[in-house]
């Protein structure tokens, strides 16, 4: 595996904004799309991209795998997301680590799996056969969940761990997913983190969601709160440079909103980034001085502590 | 014994399906959250997505119905028809028959041809666009290519027939205005729809227009259609009709390269 070089900041291609990228070109990086939004024949969605393409790289992000399903893998799906990358080029190809549905019928939602040697052989297997139809790595992204199955062995950054490494693919870190998750879950986010892969980390994404009190919903249709910022500034300090995204599906603001919002992610991306290379220097100059800060560790702890205690109050 | 991922699976989806079938140990509860209001985001989530997607395929039909009465309608929908598609694009498909054969709404004839009016343009909306024909390629033809010439039209093209005034209906329900009253005729008004570049298009065809039509897309030769136009109109009208259909369809941008 080599070294990542990180894609920038991006936001999702939303059809309410094609007009205003096309005319003002603002300054983002790149574009995630939604794949399925893409699989059809002609009009309106694949021309726009074809319009977006020639101005920004764009990443697929799908929602239809079903990687996790006990059915088949649907390989008529696959070819369609083959000759979409085929047109568009995107940097790299997402879905998520969850199941759709099961017996040819779709739930249309990001399903949680069990997490069992079980499921885990069942996906490994279907990963390695996903990327060589594909030829290329897959990236993976961490559900929003809502309940824990009785039959689940192991916690959900293990089995996620254990995907990637085993299967060799890349993974999609939703930073909100896992403070929604930690929340309903009562995990701490920070172990959630030290656990993932530091090299499998192509991507991340930020979105908003809902409180329900006892519970939080990952509804994309909020800016992203301060919990999950600091979240994803403890996340730039163990992963390094990744490429990030803010998700919004509904409730779509102006394209100008979410400028703002990614400028955000931009700022405390250049400010972790920047400290890390400050404590590197340190570390590395002859001089350094043993009570500085110079690791990962003395940057995670503070905020995370607090986060987590938060989410457990 | 411990279950099976198809099992687990089977068994989060047949509660989604039929939320009665509460399963009683698929998952674990926390101290603030029982199993029942866990399970129960997914079986919520499940129905307001699908009503949500094709609200927006239905835009019309949503207004027209209320968001109650629609929601009513998507959910008992889909509880006869879940879907087996790997896109929401198509989830949309069985409901134009779901409504014409299904009490209470079956007995709603304004209903039917408004979804159906709605998923014809769905399908206008994101067909291929092939290379358009020109009327320069028409007039550079020889007297003799004429004969065997074949015609193929845009694949976003759909002949529909609706007995009320759907489509006026659809326009004040597109822009936000007072639905007219509903006007039904003995005899189905054929209509044409389709798209121009990235414009949806509709307008009324005459029975014989639709004649033609039909038989192009079959593969009658312009000569064979002209042969057949000729049972329905004086011999001498012919031609100039056919050229007059022709120019119309170039108009519309609706003959393409085959």
């Amino acid at each position: 595996m080599t070294m990542r070089e990180s894609l920038g900041y991006g936001l999702g291609l939303r059809r309410q904004h094609y007009e205003t990228i096309l005319e003002e070109k603002p300054a983002l990086d790149w574009f995630e799309i939604l794949t399925e939004n893409y699989l059809v024949d002609g009009g309106k969605p694949l021309h726009y991209l074809d319009r977006v393409r020639e101005l920004y790289p764009v990443v697929m992000h799908g929602v239809a795998l079903s990687i996790g399903s006990s059915d088949a893998l649907n390989f008529d799906y696959l070819q369609r997301v083959k000759t979409l990358a085929q047109r568009i080029e995107p940097e790299w190809i997402s879905d998520h680590l969850c199941w759709t549905g099961v017996d040819q019928l779709n739930m249309h939602d990001l399903l949680p799996l069990p997490y069992t040697e079980e499921a885990l052989a069942h996906i490994v297997e279907r990963v390695k056969r996903v990327q060589d139809f594909l030829g290329r790595q897959l990236l993976l992204e961490n559900v929003s969940s809502y309940i824990t199955y009785s039959a689940s062995a192991m916690p959900e950054w293990e089995f996620v761990r254990e995907v990637a490494e085993q299967a060799d693919c890349l993974l999609l870190l939703d930073v909100n997913n896992v403070y929604v998750s930690a929340f309903n879950h009562e995990f701490d986010p920070l172990e959630y983190l030290r656990n993932i892969p530091v090299q499998r980390v192509r991507q991340i994404h930020l979105a908003g969601h809902l409180n329900r009190g006892d519970y939080l919903i990952d509804t994309h249709d909020h800016p992203v709160v301060a919990p999950v910022w600091e979240l994803y500034a403890e996340a730039l300090r163990l992963f390094g440079p990744v490429a990030t995204m803010i998700e919004r599906d509904d409730n779509i603001p102006p394209l100008a909103e979410l400028l703002v919002e990614l400028q955000q992610a931009r700022a405390i991306g250049a400010n972790v980034l920047q400290h890390a290379n400050d404590s590197l220097l340190n570390k590395n100059s002859v001089h350094t001085n043993s009570s500085a800060p110079n690791n990962s560790q003395s940057l995670n702890a503070a905020p995370l502590q607090k986060n987590t205690a938060g989410l457990r109050a | 014994m411990t279950a099976t991922l198809k099992q687990i699976q089977q068994t989060l989806q047949n509660y989604l399906l039929d939320p009665q079938s509460l399963p009683s140990d698929l998952v674990v509860e926390t101290e603030k959250v029982t199993k029942v209001t866990r399970l129960g985001i997914y079986g919520n989530a499940y129905r307001v997505r699908i009503v949500e997607a094709l609200a927006a395929d239905y835009q019309s039909l949503k207004i027209y119905l209320g968001d109650d009465a629609f929601a009513e309608l998507i959910i008992a929908y889909i509880e006869v028809h879940p879907s087996h598609y790997f896109s929401m694009r198509w989830v949309g498909s069985d409901l134009c028959e779901f409504i014409r054969t299904t009490p209470p709404y079956c007995e709603h004839l304004d209903l039917y041809e408004l979804a159906h009016f709605e998923w014809t343009l769905c399908h206008a909306f994101d067909a291929v666009q092939k290379k358009l024909l020109s009327a320069n390629y028409f007039a550079a033809l020889l007297p003799e290519q004429w004969t065997d010439l074949l015609l193929e039209f845009a694949p976003s093209l759909q002949i529909i027939a609706l007995s009320t005034n759907t489509p006026q209906l659809w326009r004040a329900l597109n822009a936000d205005e007072n639905p007219p009253a509903v006007v039904a005729q003995d005899i189905a008004q054929p209509w044409l729809v389709w798209r121009q570049q990235l414009k949806l298009m509709f307008r009324p065809a005459t029975p014989l227009e639709v004649t033609a039509l039909a038989h192009f897309q079959q593969g009658y030769s312009f000569s064979a259609v002209c042969e057949l136009l000729s049972n329905y109109l004086p011999e001498q009208q012919v031609p100039a009709q056919a050229v007059g259909l022709l120019q119309q369809w170039l108009q519309d941008e609706l003959i393409v390269a085959a």
